[in-house]
């Protein structure tokens, strides 16, 4: 098929019915990610953004969008890597980071588990007495991305969630029936704490199939592994079905999306509690007295 | 023949088939969701056909985490 503009079609838009030629498909997923960004407010002039890299391919390309965007906005850009510490994926793909960020002359910093918290992932997991691998990585992981974003002095922090895990996240909080997560994740956030650097997704209406084939277009190199901790079972069986949904009914992860978006607000009210207070123990923004990643630390410090 | 790459497996094999590739795929435990194809180094639609002598690139759709 071809694209209206009458070049050859690269890709079908299932969900809108357009046949796309390389140009044309480019054009639109930099549209997306411009309009998301536009409408949300979530970039403003002189803003210093920091992106969060791991070298695979939702957070090389947002980062390729970020400095696309620059040459129409002025705001500073930083890349930051947090190493896990996950022998033979982490350490794979940050060479990929490395090569992103120079080729468009990006500052980049990379801080890791090991040098901040003591341990490296994989020496987590070694522990008896453990919760799974990506409950304490996802703990440390968005502390340490908050803590570093905000000591480089950034307003916002950019992640590379795309539409497929925004999707899965929301089907899964319900299906689980963990209503308390509802309301964390949205197209914009309440600061709750002056320690915490707004998060933004600008990739959050991008299908995960379009930021591979913009990925390859753009001549982007990035890592294919998947992490070895992960795929959670819960998430697979999710991911899964939604695929299969959408390929009989093209804009169904599109749809859960924007239906999420709509009662967003109302769930966030609801359930954004009234104060956050700080950690006795080191100082970041806590519900309680200690926060979950010095509980985590101290349990991983007894039984290492 | 066609050639097939798969590129998260590191494999290549040789496939009999002619036809589009949406029916191609289920055949390499792929899926329109959870594939982009590559055909002589050019990005295809799912309804394009292939057949003797062409190269496939399978780039998984799914990776990172």
């Amino acid at each position: 098929m071809n694209c209206k503009c009458g070049h050859k079609a690269v890709y079908f838009k299932r969900y809108s019915g357009q046949h796309l030629c390389e140009r044309c498909f480019t054009r639109a997923v930099f549209k997306k990610f411009k309009d998301t960004i536009r409408v949300n407010g979530l970039i403003e002039r002189g803003d210093a953004i920091v992106c969060g890299v791991s070298g695979g391919k939702d957070s090389l390309v947002l980062l390729h969008l970020l400095h696309q965007l620059q040459e129409k906005f002025n705001f500073n850009l930083i890349a930051l890597a947090i190493d896990e510490g996950i022998k033979g994926y982490r350490d794979e793909s940050i060479p990929f980071i490395r090569k992103a960020c120079k080729d468009l002359d990006v500052d980049l910093y990379i801080d890791s588990f090991k040098e901040k918290y003591g341990y490296t992932l994989d020496e987590i997991t070694s522990i008896k007495d453990r919760v799974g691998a990506c409950s304490y990585c996802g703990v440390f992981r968005r502390n340490l991305l908050n803590q570093s974003s905000r000591e480089l002095g950034a307003t916002k922090l950019a992640l590379g969630h795309n539409l497929d895990d925004e999707s899965q996240v929301i089907l899964m909080n319900l299906l689980r029936g963990d209503f308390s997560r509802f309301g964390r994740t949205g197209t914009y956030y309440k600061n709750l704490h002056p320690k915490f650097v707004p998060r933004i997704k600008p990739l959050r209406e991008i299908p995960e199939k379009e930021i591979v084939l913009y990925a390859y277009l753009m001549n982007i190199d990035f890592d294919f592994e998947e992490c070895p901790y992960a795929p959670e079972a819960f998430r697979g069986d999710v991911r899964n079905f939604l695929n299969e949904m959408e390929e009989k009914r093209p804009g169904t992860k599109y749809t859960l999306l924007k239906t999420y978006d709509k009662m967003f607000p109302t769930f966030n009210e609801m359930l954004t509690p009234e104060h956050i207070s700080t950690c006795e123990t080191c100082g970041e923004p806590s519900i309680s007295t200690f926060c979950k990643k010095c509980e985590m630390l101290d349990h991983i410090k007894k039984n290492y | 023949m066609v050639k097939v790459k798969l590129l998260r497996e590191k494999k290549e094999m040789d496939i009999q088939f002619i036809g589009k590739i949406k029916d191609l795929l289920p055949q390499l435990s792929y899926s329109i969701e959870t594939a982009v194809v590559i055909k002589n180094d050019v990005p295809v639609e799912e309804d394009e056909e292939v057949g003797d002598g062409d190269e496939l690139k399978i780039l998984p759709v799914v990776s990172g985490g």
